[in-house]
Parts: structure tokens; C-alpha cells; sequence
């Protein structure tokens, strides 16, 4: 669960604070989680295989939002999702790389420094490193860079006219939501010890942006309030006799479910403190 | 409607965070109930495959009762604790860790090359037996120690099919349609290199997304080459759909495949499905001995039906679960995946069973079964030749 | 030959795009709503077709007008009861997006408990050839999806040209504070316009339904190319609508003679993604984006 927050928190950077709406969280999630899957593998240490999935993130997303910058709005929501099923599409294809449909398995475990965490340790590493996060996040959003990441989402040409570089702006989040969740997927990968193309697709992205935005997006806690939800409220499936194969297909039935819920009663989220009705994307032009 | 404000939040967060560590903990087993024996069975029972993983169930079924009816497994009853591995491979480990860890299984039953894959690891760390009547890829040989396959790798069945194809059916032109997956891979490979030790060269290859539902474009660029015969490696839902939209769009030639095709799919597309011929191994639920008896005749009563290879297959599976417990029981020996596979690789190398006769390879977890040529005709599944 | 019958069957597919993306296309002109639930209305019309014709066992027809009917009933319920309180408020795009979603999802996955996840489908035996030795895609089915769409897109076109209520659409579309000061009725325009979006996506229910078949799963990956096609077109513009979704559904079939299965669909979003950048406005839309 701390790892998911991790992913929350730094797309909360993106969405909630600069107000873009990103589904290709996904694909960065997996780009982490398959770099330590296959350098782990061949035999790199942990951290490395993480610092490496977390650059070529932070570079993949700048590559990819560069060209995006004079997109807005719904086209912008569409880059991503093209994004994120082009990264399903390349895992599922590129088998030599990674195994395809089959994914790979046998990852080793986390080892920071040579030495291999399991069980509750390594719940305590995954926790700490979730603090820091958070801390990161929070500061970087009560920096000056925070506020222009306001500015964008409530009003992007008037930043623009203000001589903000919003560009650049746009950019660094992209890039911090990117690695924050690549960073993530390498602890999910060792945790799980498998990765495949169907773990880190369209539906992960759904889920971590309804993480995001129900815990109140552009909050500095939202993110776990929102992990925490959606963490243990499908638990409640363990506990109803359901058909094999309904399990999962309820799950997904609570996520739409909780989508349309938040939009209608709240859609500042549980802890937003901003005004009703306006939770993310500038005004409706 | 602001119920919390920021320093309440604050405040129980890092205890709350607390207790969810606390939680996470996996110590969370069931103590074993009651006095029933489990025994793991996971396979697809929803999905494309889920209607085959279905009368797979059954034939387990009918072992579980008639077992049961005379005493049980080493003295106890025995049950099936049932998980749905959807075919795949994320779903196949959920069940797997559900069975394992909750359910406390030694032993799981299982199948589909996909969640064999994603498992085997685990069943190494877990020391789990996994036995399979429904796994086809030759890429499983060797993947665990942990790992025995009660069905023929089709690479071997593909070298048996060939030689068919060219004598009987007069193939000369073949041509691939494989999967893009492990399975696809394995099978374009095998194919390839048994025809060319035929003497010719597969005249085209197309591969097929697992998930494609419309396959005119690719069949039209496939009969450029006219072939006789195309080998298809998908699910029998998808063989179903390929060769519904081949012979729709005029394919008089053949389809060639491996066991899968065997399943319920294939008879919804009528006499489409004809002229589609498969290596399976051989069931003859006429078959003399006293063990297919008693399976054919439980079934018949059961299920008001005859049984078909894959039910007596997974009805066999479980009585050499059961017969490695007698056995272990008698020796005194503790009931564990280990001892389980130990008792049947001393014991049961060669095995008599509803579905034939099984001689099985412990070291690579493979089996040779005698095999035979079927095809489809006026909506069954018929033999039409010896292969070994 | 080949050729031959990959262009036809790329013509084949792209009319059932076109008839899915001109619906959206045209509300999201109109409402400026991307009607992500317009896979939501696909499915209904599909899966109530086949609960029409095959467990009820009606004719044809009717079960094809039944359809119609439940999926324009649903289409304006979206509208009516989900995206009206939003309207209202003034919510943003964002969020409007965010429930269209969320409705797909629950639409897709209730299909999914009660139904099972493998999708229906009817054999009606339409893709039978023809003529014995012609072209092997010519078949009944190319013929009705081909002339169907082009009849009920034209229709569709030659409503918004030269119909009053084209007019008064057209009007809305540009300026709805406008024209709503001048007196027209813009709820009642945008319930008609979720009518017609509906009603469109039937016969592309239908078809796929006789054909490969109405699954749940790819009812999100539908509304995106949708959404392409709905691009490529130009937002609004019906006819921009059927030519981009036959660009598509050609260049998808076409595929299949250069790449390998899997490279295909990274092509398609690839295409996507330098679309979006280079000229979101499409083939036939305006500047004014």
C-alpha cells in the first residue's frame, strides 16, 4: 500500500497541482518495475536498477511532454492515454525484452546495499521511503514552483502572461510524477517478485488518478487518504461469497462506481480544502 | 461536509499507518478445517478457456466422490479447494497464494502455460507440487522441479502430427498462425523445424495477437501463399473464430493444432469446423479396464453424459494425489509437496489410468501418452488415426 | 487481389468506426462533452440486441428497432440524469470526463457480473461470399455496413445542412449562451443530439455483434478510436467523421502486410500521439481549437 502512495503522491504533483490530467501513470509505474525486473535479473544491484528506472522515466517523460506542450485539455488527456497502451503494447510485444505476455518472474528481493529485504523489513524501507516522498512533495508544493503549478491549473494564460515559464513548469511535474512512479515500481516489482503487461495498463492509471482525486487532488495528504480507501474498501470483496471471476470484475465495477460518486458529492476530494466543483483543469472555456 | 481538518489528519496518520503495517503482516493462515484432506485445483473457469477449465472440474469431481465413497485419502476425506486462474497469469498467482497460504494446499492441480510460468517460482519457494493435464508449451520443460505434466509437451506431439499431415492429408504447403505468447513461440518453433526435417520449409508465417478478435486481414495476406494446411496455436474460443472467418472467407484447406482444440467452442461453428484435425492423447472411454470403468460409469451417473481425455485426464490427476497419500500415510511420512513428488516419482513412473497408460519423465516434467489424430465431425470430436 | 480485398475490408471496419465516431464527434461539438459513455450506449445496444434476438428469439427487425429504442432511452438518460447536474454547476471538463468514464466503467463491468466476460455475439451467416469466384470480402455483411453507414451518415449530414434543427444546432454549437438568449431551446437540442449520437452507434452495434462480437473489454478501446477518428475528421464535421473512420479502418487492415501483430497497435497510437500534436484539428475541422 505505501507503494501505491508513493505513486499517488507524485501524480498528485501533476494532476492536483498543476491541474493535468495524466493516465499514462500506468506505464511509468511499469517502466520502473520492468527496468529493476530485468536488471535485477541480469544481476545489477537493486538500487541501481532503481535509480536507472527512475531516470529513464524522468527522461521518457520529458521527451514525451516536450512536443505536448501546446496541448490542452482533452487532446492532452489523449496523449496520455496513447502513451500508457503504448507502453502495454511494447511490453506485451517485445518479448525477447520482457517476456511478453508471460512477463518475467524470479525477481530478486530488495537490496538496498547489498542486503536482501523481506517481510516485514522490507515493509519498513517501503514505508520510510514513502515518507520521504511525502515530504519531498509537500515541500515542492509549498515552494514558489508549487504556486506556479497553481497558477497553471486555475488559469494558464494568465501565468503565461505573468512571465511565468510554464513550459517548464509543465515539464518538471511531468518529470517528478513520471519518477515518483517509476520509483514506486521498482519496490512493487521486488515485492511481488513478477511483473506483466497487464499489471501496469489503462486500469492502474484509472485507479491512481481516482486515488488521487479522492483524497482531494493538489492536497499534501489526500494522496493517503486516498490510498487508503481504495486500498482496504475492496477488501470488503474477501468477505461476500462471489462467483470466481466476479471478485475482480466487482472491484472494478466500485472503481467506476466511486469515480461518478466523488465528480457528484465531492469533486474536491475528502480533504481538499478548495472550493466545490472546481477540482482539477482550469475554467470551462 | 469538512469533517476532517489538517491537523487531525496529521495527527492519527502515523498511527494509523501503524496498524496498517501491522496488518500487512501475512500471518494471516486459517487453521486447517475439520478433518478433510485439501487438495489445490486451479484453472481457467471464466474467460475464454473458462468453459474446457469447467469440464476439466467435472472430471476431478467425479474422483473427489468416488474416493471419498471408499474411505478417503489416507483414511480421511479428501476435498478440492477450487481457485479461477482466468488463463492468466496475474489472477494464476492470487489463486496460487490464496490456495498456499489461506487454504494451506500441498499439492495444486493446474494448467495453461501462462500460469504454470508465472507460478512455477513460487512453487519452488513453496515447495508445492503442481501437477497439469493442460499444458502444452515446451518452454515448461525443466521449469521447476516442483512441476510434472501429465499431458505431452506438443512439441512432441507436433513432431508426431507432421509426418500425418504430410502422409495422410497429403499436406504440402504449411503455413503459421501462431500467438504472440510463450505458447505461440514455442509451438512457430517446433513446427518450423519438424517440417523442414520433412523436407520443406513453412511457406508463411502471420502471428496473432492474443486479444484479436478479427482475423480477415491476416487470413487474406496468409492465402496469398496458398496453403493446404495452417497450423493455429490459439485457445479453442479463438481457433473457433479463425477458422469460422477462414472458411467464410473460402478456405477449403486444413487446420492443424494441438490438444486445446478439443473444447466445447469449437462445435458452435457447425460443419465450419470440419477438415480441422489436432493431436490429442488417446481415450477410448470403451477402453476394458477396470479403472476407465469405473470412471466412464461414475461419470455417465454424475453427468448424464460421456466423459471426454480432458475429464478422465484430471479425474486420473487426483487419483495419484490420492494413491501418493495412501502411500505416504502407510510409510508414516509426513503429507507435504516434497514427499508427495518423491512418492510419485519412486512410484509411479509408469501409471494405468482411466485415460490410458502414462510414462512419466520426473526429469523433466514431461510424459509420453499414446496419441492420436481427432477431428471434428457432425459436432464431435472423433479419432481418425494412431500417431505413436 | 490482396490488395484488393484489404482495401474492402479496411472500408468494411472503418464504416463501423465512422458510425460510432460521428456520434461523438457530433456531441462534442455540440456539448462539448468527450462522451466517453458512448461506449457505455454501444454495449447496451449491442448486448439488448442479442437479448432481443437470440433469448428472446424475436425477429430481426424488431429486436434491431428494440435496440434502438433502449439505446436512445439510455443515451438520453446520460444526458438527462448524469450530465446535466454537472452542466448546472458549471463543473469542469475535466470532471465531466471523469464521470463519463466512471459510467463505462460501471456499465462495462455490471455486463461483465451479470453476463460473464467473453462478450455475445450471433452467427447470422452474413460474411458468407457472394459470389463463388469473386472477391472473397464481398460478402452481405460488406455490403450492409458499407451502404448502411453511408446512408445513415449522409442522412445525418443532410439533417444538420438543410434541416431547421440542424440550423438551430449549428447555431448552438457555435454559441450557446447566444443562442440560448435568443430563444432557443438548447436542452432540448442536446437531447435530440444524445438521440441521434445514439442511435447511430446501433447499427454498429449490430454489425459488430453478427461479426467478431460486443465485448465489454473493448468498449474503452472503441471510444478511443473513436475519438481518433472523431480527431481526424475535425470535431463536428459528420462527413469528416466517415472519411477519417475509413482512413482508419484501411490503414488498420493495411498494416497487416508491412508489420507483425503486435507492432500494429503501436502504430495506431503512435499515429495517434503525432496527431495530436501536429494538427489536432484534423482533416476537416477549423482552426479554433
Amino acid at each position: 500500500m505505501s507503494i501505491f502512495a508513493i505513486v499517488a503522491l507524485s501524480l498528485n504533483v501533476v494532476t492536483g497541482a498543476a491541474g493535468i490530467v495524466s493516465l499514462a501513470t500506468g506505464a511509468f509505474f511499469g517502466l520502473g518495475a520492468y527496468t529493476t525486473a530485468i536488471l535485477c535479473k541480469a544481476g545489477y544491484p537493486s538500487l541501481a536498477a532503481q535509480l536507472a528506472g527512475v531516470t529513464i522515466a524522468a527522461v521518457l517523460s520529458i521527451v514525451i511532454a516536450l512536443p505536448a506542450l501546446r496541448v490542452r485539455g482533452v487532446f492532452l488527456l489523449l496523449v496520455t492515454i496513447a502513451v500508457q497502451i503504448i507502453f502495454t503494447v511494447i511490453a506485451q510485444s517485445w518479448i525477447s525484452v520482457t517476456g511478453g505476455d508471460a512477463g518475467i518472474s524470479r525477481i530478486p528481493p530488495y537490496a538496498p546495499f547489498g542486503v536482501p529485504l523481506r517481510g516485514v523489513a522490507f515493509l519498513i524501507v517501503c514505508i520510510v521511503e514513502a515518507a520521504i516522498v511525502y515530504e519531498f512533495c509537500r515541500q515542492l508544493m509549498r515552494s514558489p514552483f508549487g504556486a506556479v503549478l497553481r497558477g497553471l491549473r486555475d488559469d494558464e494564460t494568465g501565468s503565461a502572461a505573468l512571465g511565468k515559464n510554464v513550459g517548464a513548469a509543465k515539464i518538471t511535474a511531468f518529470a517528478v510524477s513520471g519518477a515518483g512512479a517509476a520509483f514506486a515500481g521498482s519496490l512493487y516489482a521486488h515485492y511481488t517478485a513478477f511483473v506483466d503487461p497487464f499489471s501496469f495498463d489503462l486500469s492502474v492509471s484509472i485507479l491512481m488518478f481516482l486515488i488521487v482525486i479522492l483524497g482531494g487532488a493538489g492536497t499534501a495528504n489526500g494522496p493517503l487518504v486516498g490510498v487508503l480507501v481504495l486500498t482496504l474498501l475492496p477488501e470488503i470483496f474477501k468477505f461476500l461469497p462471489l462467483p470466481p471471476g466476479v471478485a475482480a470484475a466487482a472491484r472494478q465495477l466500485l472503481y467506476g462506481v466511486l469515480l461518478v460518486a466523488v465528480m457528484y458529492f465531492r469533486p474536491q476530494g475528502i480533504l481538499s480544502t478548495a472550493p466545490g466543483a472546481r477540482p482539477i483543469g482550469a475554467i470551462r472555456t | 461536509m469538512r469533517f476532517h481538518n489538517r491537523s487531525v489528519v496529521r495527527g492519527w496518520m502515523p498511527a494509523l499507518l501503524a496498524v496498517l503495517a501491522f496488518l500487512a503482516l501475512p500471518a494471516w493462515g486459517q487453521a486447517p478445517s475439520g478433518d478433510a484432506r485439501k487438495l489445490g485445483i486451479m484453472l481457467p473457469l471464466t474467460g475464454n478457456s473458462g468453459k474446457l477449465g469447467q469440464i476439466m472440474l467435472e472430471g476431478a469431481t467425479v474422483a473427489i466422490e468416488q474416493i471419498n465413497a471408499s474411505g478417503g485419502a489416507g483414511g480421511r476425506p479428501l476435498v478440492l479447494a477450487v481457485e479461477d486462474s482466468q488463463a492468466l497469469s496475474k489472477p494464476g498467482i492470487d489463486g496460487f497464494r490464496k490456495l498456499v497460504d489461506i487454504e494451506r494446499v500441498d499439492t495444486i492441480i493446474t494448467g495453461w502455460t501462462a500460469v504454470v510460468v508465472a507460478t512455477a517460482p513460487l512453487a519452488d519457494e513453496s515447495k508445492t507440487f503442481l501437477m497439469s493435464a493442460s499444458t502444452a508449451a515446451p518452454a515448461l520443460r525443466n521449469i521447476s522441479p516442483y512441476f510434472q505434466s501429465s499431458w505431452m509437451f506438443d512439441d512432441e506431439t507436433i513432431r508426431l502430427l507432421l509426418p500425418y499431415a504430410r502422409n495422410e492429408l497429403k499436406v504440402q504447403r504449411l503455413a503459421i498462425m501462431p500467438v504472440v505468447n510463450d505458447l505461440g513461440v514455442g509451438l512457430a518453433k517446433s513446427v518450423r523445424s519438424e517440417w523442414q526435417k520433412l523436407g520443406s520449409n513453412v511457406i508463411a508465417e502471420e502471428s496473432v495477437q492474443v486479444t484479436e478478435t478479427n482475423f480477415r486481414s491476416i487470413l487474406l495476406k496468409l492465402f496469398e501463399s496458398k496453403p493446404d494446411a495452417i497450423y493455429i496455436t490459439g485457445n479453442g474460443k479463438q481457433s473457433a473464430q479463425i477458422i469460422r472467418q477462414a472458411r467464410d472467407l473460402g478456405y477449403k484447406g486444413v487446420f492443424l493444432s494441438y490438444g486445446a482444440m478439443e473444447d466445447p467452442e469449437m462445435l458452435t461453428i457447425g460443419d465450419r469446423a470440419e477438415r480441422s484435425f489436432y493431436s490429442s492423447p488417446i481415450y477410448d472411454p470403451a477402453a476394458p479396464t477396470a479403472q476407465s470403468k469405473q470412471f466412464v460409469d461414475g461419470f455417465q451417473k454424475r453427468f448424464g453424459r460421456a466423459p471426454n481425455v480432458h475429464q478422465a485426464n484430471h479425474y486420473d490427476l487426483v487419483y495419484i494425489y490420492k494413491l501418493a497419500i495412501d502411500g505416504l500415510v502407510k510409510q508414516g511420512k509426513p503429507i507435504s509437496g516434497v514427499n508427495v513428488r518423491d512418492y510419485v516419482a519412486a512410484n509411479m513412473s509408469r501409471y494405468e489410468g482411466a485415460a490410458g497408460e502414462y510414462a512419466f519423465n520426473f526429469k523433466d516434467g514431461s510424459v509420453l501418452r499414446s496419441s492420436v489424430v481427432k477431428t471434428v465431425k457432425d459436432g464431435k470430436f472423433v479419432k481418425v488415426g494412431d500417431l505413436n | 487481389m490482396l490488395l484488393g480485398s484489404i482495401l474492402v475490408d479496411g472500408l468494411v471496419t472503418g464504416c463501423l468506426y465512422a458510425l460510432v465516431a460521428v456520434g461523438f464527434s457530433l456531441l462534442w461539438w455540440l456539448t462539448g462533452i468527450i462522451h466517453i459513455a458512448h461506449g457505455a450506449v454501444y454495449l447496451i445496444a449491442g448486448y439488448t440486441m442479442f437479448a432481443l434476438a437470440v433469448s428472446l428469439g424475436l425477429p430481426f427487425a424488431v429486436a434491431i428497432a428494440g435496440a434502438t429504442v433502449v439505446a436512445v432511452v439510455g443515451g438520453a438518460a446520460i444526458q438527462q440524469v448524469i450530465y446535466r447536474p454537472f452542466q448546472r454547476r458549471a463543473a469542469t471538463e475535466d470532471a465531466i470526463i471523469t464521470v463519463s468514464l466512471g459510467i463505462l466503467i460501471i456499465v462495462q463491468y455490471l455486463l461483465v457480473i451479470i453476463f460473464g466476460p467473453e462478450g455475445v455475439s450471433i452467427d447470422a451467416g452474413l460474411r458468407k461470399p457472394l459470389l463463388a469466384d469473386g472477391p472473397r470480402v464481398l460478402d452481405r455483411f460488406s455490403l450492409i455496413a458499407v451502404l448502411g453507414a453511408s446512408v445513415a451518415i449522409f442522412g445525418l449530414h443532410f439533417l444538420l445542412r438543410r434541416t431547421r434543427l440542424g440550423k438551430s444546432m449549428r447555431a448552438a454549437a457555435e454559441n450557446d449562451s447566444l443562442a440560448e438568449v435568443l430563444g432557443l431551446p438548447i436542452k432540448r437540442i442536446q437531447m435530440i443530439a444524445h438521440a441521434l449520437a445514439a442511435a447511430m452507434v446501433v447499427p454498429a452495434a449490430v454489425l459488430f455483434l453478427c461479426d467478431t462480437g460486443v465485448h465489454p473489454p473493448e468498449a474503452l478501446h472503441l471510444v478511443l478510436m473513436a475519438a481518433v477518428v472523431a480527431i481526424l475528421g475535425g470535431k463536428g464535421s459528420v462527413l469528416g467523421a466517415l472519411v477519417g473512420g475509413v482512413v482508419v479502418g484501411i490503414a488498420e487492415s493495411g498494416m497487416v502486410f508491412i508489420v507483425d501483430a503486435g507492432w500494429r497497435q503501436l502504430i495506431t497510437f503512435t499515429l495517434l500521439y503525432v496527431l495530436l500534436l501536429l494538427r489536432p484539428q484534423g482533416l476537416f475541422g477549423t482552426k479554433a481549437v
